[in-house]
């Protein structure tokens, strides 16, 4: 089993990217991949994954994590929405860094369906193969192929539908 | 999606360069800091 140090490092940068690809801003992804490396962290040594399962059983965490955290700040935004008036200062703020690319890809995920975003982060944010994308959602490996080819399908049309 | 097209690639490129902040690191040292581990 290596070390945990290892795990954080060769992984950190896919994590953000897939809780980026789910949670659209920046400050949100970061605190949330922190979340979910804590409950790794605190996991592993209990599951003790093998080298060849540990991406996804990290990413399943990420995952759950995201879920989460989605949950959280929509009980959070409705208390703050009902003590002061809606802003998107803060929302203009964090994007205002992202490469244009980066945010036009963001603004197409953020307009799908929730499995479909999942789908698309795991594997064009993350990099993650097939076989590990269905072991993360819980489907045979044809079934993930299947659901990732029609979120493209339908991450190709929101596209199309916006130019 | 063994052939990946356009938007596939467009996708990919698009976070290819990203990476962590400092700050995702900040809930492992949490943890550690907690004894936790």
């Amino acid at each position: 089993m290596p070390d945990f140090e290892a795990v954080y490092r060769d992984h950190a940068d896919a994590v953000y990217r897939f809780c980026l690809a789910q949670l659209g801003d920046q400050p949100a992804a970061e605190d949330c991949a922190a979340d979910a490396f804590a409950a790794a962290l605190a996991a592993y040594k209990r599951t003790q994954p093998t080298p060849g399962l540990v991406r996804s059983w990290l990413f399943t965490i990420a995952r759950n994590t995201t879920i989460s955290w989605v949950r959280r700040e929509r009980v959070r935004k409705h208390l703050v929405e009902r003590v002061r008036p809606h802003t998107d200062d803060e929302d203009v703020e964090s994007v205002a860094e992202l490469r244009a690319d980066l945010h036009a890809a963001l603004g197409a995920i953020g307009r799908l369906p929730k499995r479909d975003r999942t789908l698309i982060g795991l594997l064009a944010a993350a990099g993650l193969s097939y076989p590990e994308i269905a072991s993360v959602m819980g489907m045979k490996e044809n079934a993930a192929r299947m659901a990732t080819a029609r979120a493209f399908a339908r991450i190709r049309k929101e596209i199309s539908d916006h130019e | 999606m063994s052939d990946p097209d356009g938007v596939e690639l467009w996708l990919t490129d698009a976070f290819a360069q990203v990476e962590a902040p400092p700050g995702v690191g900040a809930g492992v040292q949490t943890v550690k800091s907690h004894g936790v581990v």
